[in-house]
């Protein structure tokens, strides 16, 4: 089911399986936020709980899940639907005794937890994510309602709940122009509210949402702010642990690798990516609708392949869906962007090839190379990285050697 | 006619500075063109000088113990080990949902 077998680090061959299986329960949210890249978020259909079974019984019997198994349920607001929903489903794949571990993650805008659902969160040991981007002034911009009214005192009210709960969680922000002027405000927020796990989400160019704040010139603010979120990070004594500087922490340790038999490019160490591998992520909406690689193409529209569903995991066999002459035509564009990855980017060690999403919406082409979220996500991050690796460990760096890339 | 040779004079000196003006900035263009052509390897060399220290700590857990020109614990120390970092990053839930919270905006 690999897309090509050259050797090279894009090709998947060292793909263990499924390992991130995004379900969509229902596309439908109760909120509005202006940066969503989901169209369909005012559908109120929904998927069965015994069709989540069925997917992984399928997903089984093609012998395609390694060890572990994450599953996300999202792509809508997950706690839209009620507490019983997931009861069941989690019961459900529970009975199949699987030989594999299940982990179910939520993420969720938290306007809607209570206390029957800290109830669940806490039976079954959900991974729960919040997304809340900041202060009040900056989370209400653009997180909304329906009639267009902020949402952080809701969101907050739902944090409160979880941390009285001591359920774990962490948070997401998503980064907007607004944010990168205001980092400190940003990181005093997550200290002072009690997270101690962020990640940030700099706004992205995806499928409904059709312009960032964050893109241009304003790429050297996503710099500082995140050079500001270090110096904050160093100055609590890393109360908060930040996710774009542990991924970059571990690439550059090389403990995000694999082994790649017969690679002739690239080492041990370098970096796997999840997104450029053959089906490492799969993500199936509602109706058994089922795409690969980024979770963002579930829901997107294309001129080149009209959308990127590759066929429906409750009625097509496996084999079929990657056997398809759609996925191997996505997969081989997305194999050969890697590819152009790999001989042109400085950065791909501790990269693997970046976002297919990010390319095609921003470059309008999977075979493409570096967009906003290679620049803020990976190498912005890495640099910073690197430059404190490098002083901590006592490593000295020529002068004339470029401390970052442009 | 000396009238003449003075304004001929003066549209030469003209013409003179706008060539030197283009062939300068010409020549300031060109390095820039030229780096962009061809990416410097620096950051595989860093990398690769990190994971080498890592390797040379691990194996001399003497060195990790170090203290920097200020006296302050080196990084090694304060937290234990990078080469431990692995260990560290998996504690709580982080790891699982680390894989896969970065994409998209919600």
């Amino acid at each position: 089911m690999s897309a090509g077998a050259t050797g090279s680090p894009c090709d998947g061959l060292t793909n263990k399986g499924v390992k991130l299986l995004v379900l969509q329960p229902t596309p439908f949210c109760n909120i509005d936020c202006d940066y969503c890249y989901l169209a369909n978020r005012l559908s109120t259909k929904k998927m069965l709980p015994k069709q989540a079974v069925e997917i992984v019984d399928r997903l089984v019997s093609a012998g395609v899940v390694g060890t572990d198994l994450s599953m996300v349920w999202h792509a809508g607001e997950p706690l839209t639907l009620p507490p019983s929903y997931y009861r069941e489903a989690f019961e459900g794949l529970f009975a199949r005794r699987y030989p594999f571990t299940i982990r179910h993650s939520f993420q969720t805008n938290a306007m809607l937890i209570n206390d029957e659902w800290c109830d669940l969160f806490q039976r079954w040991n959900i991974n729960v994510g919040v997304s809340v981007d900041g202060p009040a002034s900056i989370h209400d911009a653009h997180r909304k309602d329906r009639v267009g009214k902020g949402t952080h005192a809701k969101v907050m009210e739902g944090i409160r709940t979880l941390q009285r709960r001591s359920v774990p969680f962490h948070a997401i922000a998503v980064v907007t122009a607004e944010s990168l002027l205001h980092p400190e405000e940003v990181f005093d927020f997550f200290l002072n509210t009690g997270i101690d796990r962020l990640g940030f989400n700099i706004e992205e160019l995806e499928g409904a949402n059709k312009t960032s704040s964050v893109a241009g010139d304003k790429i050297s603010n996503v710099r500082r702010f995140f050079e500001v979120m270090a110096e904050c990070q160093e100055r609590c004594q890393h109360k908060i642990s930040i996710r774009e500087f542990e991924n970059a922490r571990a690439a550059i340790q090389g403990l995000r690798g694999g082994s790649s038999p017969g690679s002739s490019q690239g080492s041990s160490q370098d970096v796997r990516n999840d997104q450029t591998e053959s089906f490492a992520i799969l993500t199936v909406a509602w109706d058994g609708s089922v795409t690969a690689f980024s979770p963002e193409l579930i829901d997107a529209k294309s001129k080149d392949y009209g959308d990127f569903i590759l066929g429906n995991i409750l009625r097509d066999s496996i084999a079929d869906i990657f056997s398809a002459p759609k996925y191997t035509r996505i997969a081989n564009a997305i194999e050969e962007g890697c590819k152009r990855c790999a001989q042109t980017c400085q950065y791909f060690s501790v990269c693997g090839g970046g976002a297919p999403s990010n390319k095609y919406f921003e470059n309008g082409s999977f075979e493409s190379t570096e967009t906003v979220y290679c620049r803020s996500v990976v190498q912005i991050p890495t640099d910073i990285m690197l430059a404190q690796a490098e002083r901590e460990l006592g490593i000295s760096i020529p002068k004339d050697s470029p401390r970052q890339a442009a | 006619m000396a009238r003449l040779l003075s304004l001929y004079e003066r549209i030469r000196n003209w013409f003179l500075v706008l060539i030197g003006l283009l062939i300068g900035v010409q020549a300031g263009v060109q390095p820039t063109n030229a780096s962009a052509t061809k990416p410097t390897p620096a950051i595989p060399e860093r990398v690769a000088a990190v994971r080498s220290r890592i390797q040379e700590l691990q194996k001399n857990p003497a060195v990790a113990e170090k203290k920097n020109d200020k006296g302050e614990a080196t990084l090694v120390a304060q937290w234990g080990n990078w080469g431990n970092w692995n260990n560290w990053r998996n504690w709580g839930n982080w790891s699982s949902w680390n894989n896969w919270g970065n994409w998209g905006n919600y």
